[in-house]
């Protein structure tokens, strides 16, 4: 390559699929290799083979095979950069690991044979081509590992400008396209364990015999394979899931917010319920009661009920106490107001009345009731005298204005 | 006889419709560490005191009757800014509950005219209104607002706000199938 670089370069170029095809085989590659994939790749091209050959073999992209004259072997740099783009591009694509398992396939099944048949050159051909196999497989396993990682950090950093939907669609292609199908290989009892068992129950049997060096080596790095690609998993997962679930939740509350957003549009705020959803318990301050008043009133229940209770110490009331006092039945405003027309009674002040009407009912029940009341009666019905008095009820002095209820 | 330390101030608190939040501290722990009692203090009292695993309390509203047009303004709002957060793509979750303050004058800014007009339409149309929303949102606990009402941040009781979305959508979705299919049918006969 150093002779003539751009020349090299542009032959690369050019024939890089034929070069990718060639780095994918651990032995030699023969002459009818070759010219099948040249057919496949560039089905018109006329010339002598052995000419292209030859130049690849001047530009230093391939180097003549010390086996034999019709094999060549791919030059180690050359090799190594289509192993990486190989690992990089598969990564993407969650095939690497795929292809890799078809090969362990066929290398364990010509093992297994070899080994059978006691046939010496067959064990080391299919020994090479598993050990490489478990190489690129973990190689795989590691790009597909990082690649994962990379898409999540980028999605992180927002490096691109992109709405939740499309954040979200990323974080699925992700999880469904990348990492539940490895896991689908690697799980206890997927195909890759599979193959793994097979082979450990082949190297148990057989270690002992002529080949045990090189199994006890595939042993080693079966063994690594099983571990490492796991771990390579569980890195990709721990890092994809957190941004899965949050994507997937924010995604569901942006398409909830837009249909909200445009029942506004349309209908205003009624379709919302926010009546039913958003339900918030309030009392104007003027009818709020001091912290004294609860504490005043509490005092009450437990007295009564620690005269109730057996002899002992008192606890804090609680709803496991068995003599708890059950808290009223709820009253609503137009329950009081139904009862005064139904009765016809004439109320000079609704406040007074209240306390008088309901003295089970706790103070602020009743403060509610007055509130509602007040806010709720129809015009008309009720009237504000303009003067202010100073009542007490229930131990509590309060000052206000009283309202008549005229029916 | 000994009520909870915070018994007096939370029910001030909450019988005004204030949602006590994480954010809150030593009230909203003790409420929470104690909820047994609080409860029954509070069931004693005929309210419903609600612990949120989310971290907030409030009590439960014990009609439908209530709802007030500044809850309404500030629902629309933190709708809007949600709406906002999808279409720049942020993690809406993580962008709802950080620790910077919002700025009132950059989320309305960032808004655009659709959004604004929706704003206008739910009477926010001057910065006394932002700000009075924003204030009351704080009044009920769903924000901390800075003095001068121009910052904010939200507590963790704006996911009832969120649950509003989640909850009613899924009615809308309801309704707007049943018309489809009441549509079809009609066109069928």
């Amino acid at each position: 390559m150093a002779k003539r670089p751009k020349t090299s370069l542009n032959a690369l170029a050019h024939w890089h699929l034929l070069f990718a095809a060639c780095s994918r085989k651990s032995s030699g590659i023969s002459l009818s290799f070759i010219r099948e994939q040249v057919s496949i790749i560039q089905p018109d091209y006329d010339r002598d083979i052995r000419e292209l050959i030859d130049g690849f073999v001047d530009m230093s992209l391939m180097d003549e095979s010390p086996i034999g004259d019709d094999e060549w072997t791919i030059a180690e740099p050359i090799k190594n950069l289509f192993n990486h783009l190989e690992g990089r591009y598969e990564a993407t694509l969650s095939g690497g690991m795929q292809g890799a398992l078809e090969d362990l396939r066929t290398s364990f099944d010509l093992l297994k044979q070899g080994i059978e048949g006691m046939r010496q050159f067959d064990v080391e051909a299919a020994y090479n081509d598993m050990l490489n196999t478990l190489r690129r497989a973990l190689y795989a396993s590691r790009e597909h590992s990082r690649g994962i990682e990379q898409a999540v950090s980028a999605l992180k950093r927002r490096d691109e400008a992109i709405r939740a939907k499309d954040r979200y669609q990323k974080a699925i292609h992700l999880h469904d396209y990348h990492l539940i199908p490895v896991r689908g290989l690697i799980e206890v009892g997927g195909p890759f364990m599979a193959v793994l068992d097979a082979l450990a129950s082949l190297i148990r049997e057989n270690l002992d015999g002529p080949f045990g060096p090189q199994l006890s080596n595939l042993r080693v790095y079966a063994s690594k394979f099983r571990r490492e690609s796991l771990e390579n998993f569980e890195s990709a997962r721990g890092t994809l899931m957190p941004l899965y679930n949050s994507a997937r939740k924010d995604h569901h509350l942006a398409m909830c917010v837009s249909k909200m957003i445009s029942s506004y549009q349309h209908h205003g705020s009624r379709e919302w319920h926010l009546d039913r959803w958003l339900k918030i318990d309030y009392e104007q301050v003027e009818h709020l009661f001091t912290g004294e008043a609860v504490t005043s009133y509490l005092a009450q229940i437990i007295s009564e009920r620690g005269r109730k209770a057996d002899a002992g110490p008192r606890t804090l009331i609680s709803s496991r106490t068995e003599t708890m006092r059950k808290p009223p039945a709820v009253l609503f405003a137009s329950d009081v107001i139904g009862k005064i027309r139904d009765e016809s009674t004439v109320v000079e002040d609704l406040f007074g009345h209240l306390f008088d009407q309901y003295p089970d009912q706790p103070e602020v029940s009743l403060m509610r009731l007055y509130g509602d009341a007040v806010l709720h009666s129809p015009k008309g019905w009720i009237t504000f005298s303009e003067s202010t008095v100073r009542r007490e009820y229930r131990g509590i002095t309060y000052q206000y204005n009283p309202v008549s209820v005229a029916l | 006889m000994k009520f909870p330390d915070h018994l007096k101030s939370a029910h001030e608190k909450l019988l005004r419709g204030t949602h006590i939040t994480s954010e809150d501290g030593p009230m909203f722990y003790d409420i929470r560490d104690r909820f047994d009692e609080y409860q029954s203090i509070f069931s004693a009292l005929g309210l419903s005191l609600v612990l949120d695993a989310r971290g907030f309390v409030y009590l439960d509203g014990q009609d439908e009757s209530k709802t007030f047009q500044r809850i309404e303004q500030l629902t629309l709002f933190t709708f809007l800014l949600i709406d906002q957060m999808a279409d720049e793509g942020s993690p809406i979750f993580k962008t709802l509950f950080r620790h910077d303050p919002f700025s009132l004058n950059e989320v309305l800014s960032s808004f655009g005219e659709a959004r604004i007009r929706l704003l206008r339409d739910c009477d926010l149309r001057t910065p006394a209104d932002w700000t009075n929303m924003l204030r009351y949102g704080g009044k009920f606990g769903f924000l901390q607002v800075s003095t001068g009402a121009n910052e904010f941040t939200f507590t963790k009781a704006i996911h009832r706000i969120v649950d509003v979305a989640l909850n009613a959508a899924t009615d809308l979705q309801d309704a707007i199938e049943t018309e489809d299919e009441t549509t079809e049918e009609d066109q069928g006969q």
